[in-house]
């Protein structure tokens, strides 16, 4: 069951067109990777998804309504995102920066957070390990840390669907491992629907259940994950030509080779 | 917490009474207390109690109010922490629009008024020229800030020469000056004050998510655009009346804010709150330093701001901040 559509989209920053012509959907309860090469679109698409970049030509339809009918509130509730790395600079106490996320559910702006809004934040804190990190400022933590914070504050929204935007980028290899870990768990336990646009291939073959791959601001190739990944789709889409190995379970493994450059 | 709001409630009471205290004409405590009480006192202390030192007091405190909450919501509205009104200009743009009104030579009133639009115009100015893609660039802020400061500044300055020996008022306003104050300018000030503050209470929320940045305030259901054209004309409107009534009083919206983010962290929940009642005692006391220590002669008061304000900010610039 598809939860988001996207149809012939065109979004241009300035003259040229980032994305022509996009078409794709994404499945209800599924971790679904998007890949590309720099400048292929992939954050460009995930910032239209939010409804952050207003796309000139197309439609996205989200639950089947369409995007631009969904007020900031509503959007918000159904829709959440982390970031790649966050502008934030300030001086806020982990658990304050993650119940701002509850901000789309007060009844008023007025009572301030709720004991449930309290306790939504307090069960994610611990799904996520964060609890010794609770009572400290945010700028104090690590790289890893903190992306586990941003992802506290997103799923304090409760959303339907989550947005990740390079989300392992900055990570070493083990916490990159435990968020993809976490939101793939989460697709199984609370059916979210997670889009995580992702520079890896391995931890996308590992993780990610469907793959859109991207190249030129347009869809090349999407499907399940073990299906689509071979020598020559990845060649069309990276200009490179991988040595893929398969393990028991039939997950495939991408290794970059030295000289078979398809285009140099 | 509790404790925190008491001693901010004697804090205020005992620097009150020091300011009625001192002055020009010296009113002893037991004066101030047998002028409250209905006492015997010579009628020339009571008229200075109640017509000149009582107003000035309440409107050095609303005026500072105004200038450092506006101070956290131009910063917040930014994600900078030095866009201080004064700096970014949007105090000089409201002068020129009180010159303007007085070179017009329209009523006292429409001071206010041109201030309120000047300003406004200058704020919008700013904000869609330091805007990018990736949200408010600080070194597009300062500079576009100093264009605006400098050319309205030359429009100030072109008056005040050109009027010759009448621009004491203006020379007054470019300097800050309190002296003026009555009962009917507090009226005139407590409403938009009231307004603000109950405005930026409402925003407290959003003001936090911004903090965040655009994109991620976006995700967090904030209508990041409207939100921070709300907050800019309502710090524009409290920062325009104030510079109507009392002049360009600079640094106290750069100072305060900062000093209190770093005891109180940044939650907007509490700073704001704070900044508006630490605000207001601390034009207080400049105010009266301002009226006492050259006694009986009277120093500007933007003068003892900046004389605070420019080393703090120095600080500010050269300390390698990581944070806002």
């Amino acid at each position: 069951m598809s939860i988001i559509t996207v149809k012939n989209l065109h979004f241009k920053y300035s003259s040229s067109y980032t994305l022509k012509d996009t078409s794709l959907t994404i499945k209800k309860g599924v971790l679904t990777g998007i890949l590309g090469p720099n400048g292929s679109g992939k954050s460009t698409l995930l910032k239209n998804i939010l409804n952050y970049l207003k796309y000139d030509k197309g439609v996205i339809s989200v639950n089947d309504i369409d995007l631009k009918k969904y007020t900031f509130t509503n959007l918000a509730k159904i829709m959440s995102f982390v970031p790649q790395k966050s502008n934030v600079r300030s001086n806020f106490l982990v658990r304050d920066f993650i119940i701002l996320g509850r901000m789309v559910h007060l009844k008023s702006k007025w009572s301030g957070f709720s004991s449930h809004d309290k306790d939504v934040v307090s069960h994610i804190i611990k799904r996520l390990g964060l609890e010794k990190f609770e009572e400290r400022s945010i700028l104090s933590l690590s790289g890893g840390e903190f992306q586990r914070v941003l992802m506290a504050r997103a799923l304090a929204q409760e959303p339907d669907i989550l947005l990740m935007d390079e989300p392992t980028a900055s990570l070493d290899i083990n916490y990159a491992v435990e968020i993809m870990r976490l939101a793939k768990e989460l697709t199984k336990t609370h059916d979210l629907t997670v889009i995580a646009v992702l520079h890896d291939l391995n931890l996308a073959s590992i993780f990610c259940e469907d793959l859109i791959l991207m190249k030129d601001g347009q869809v090349k190739f999407s499907g399940k994950t073990q299906e689509i990944i071979n020598t020559e789709v990845l060649e069309q889409v990276y200009d490179f030509s991988p040595k893929i190995i398969e393990d028991d379970s039939g997950t495939k493994f991408i290794l970059p080779t030295e000289n078979n450059m398809a285009v140099v | 917490m509790k404790k925190r709001i008491l001693l901010i409630f004697a804090v205020y009471v005992v620097a009150i009474l020091f300011s009625l205290n001192i002055g020009a004409v010296k009113i002893s405590l037991s004066d101030v207390f047998q002028i409250i009480t209905g006492g015997d006192v010579p009628e020339y202390m009571r008229i200075i109690f109640f017509n000149i030192r009582l107003p000035r007091i309440i409107m050095a405190i609303l005026i500072g109010m105004m200038l450092s909450s506006s101070g956290v919501v131009v910063q917040t509205v930014f994600q900078n922490p030095l866009a201080d009104p004064y700096i970014i200009g949007i105090s000089a743009s409201a002068t020129f629009g009180a010159v303007l009104a007085y070179v017009l030579k329209l009523p006292d009133i429409y001071y206010g008024v041109f201030a309120f639009i000047t300003s406004l115009i200058s704020a919008f100015l700013i904000f869609s020229f330091s805007k990018s893609k990736n949200g408010m660039n600080t070194g597009g802020l300062l500079i576009i800030g100093i264009a605006i400061s400098s050319l309205l500044g030359a429009f100030t300055s072109f008056s005040i020469y050109m009027i010759g020996e009448d621009s004491f008022k203006i020379t007054m306003w470019t300097m800050g000056y309190l002296g003026n104050a009555s009962w009917s300018k507090v009226l005139f000030l407590f409403i938009p004050l009231l307004i603000s503050v109950i405005y930026f209470l409402y925003r407290r929320f959003e003001m936090d998510c911004l903090l965040s940045g655009e994109e991620e305030a976006h995700s967090m259901g904030v209508n990041v655009e409207k939100i921070k054209k709300q907050l800019l004309i309502v710090a524009s409107l409290i920062v325009a009346y104030s510079v109507a009534f009392s002049g360009m009083i600079g640094f106290v919206g750069l100072i305060i804010p900062h000093t209190l983010r770093m005891i109180l962290g940044h939650s907007n929940k509490k700073l704001i709150p704070y900044s508006i009642v630490v605000g207001g005692i601390f034009l207080m006391l400049c105010d009266t330093l301002a009226r006492n220590i050259l006694r009986p002669v009277e120093i500007p008061i933007g003068t003892i701001t900046a004389f605070f304000g420019a080393p703090f900010f120095l600080f500010l610039a050269v300390k390698n901040k990581k944070e806002f």
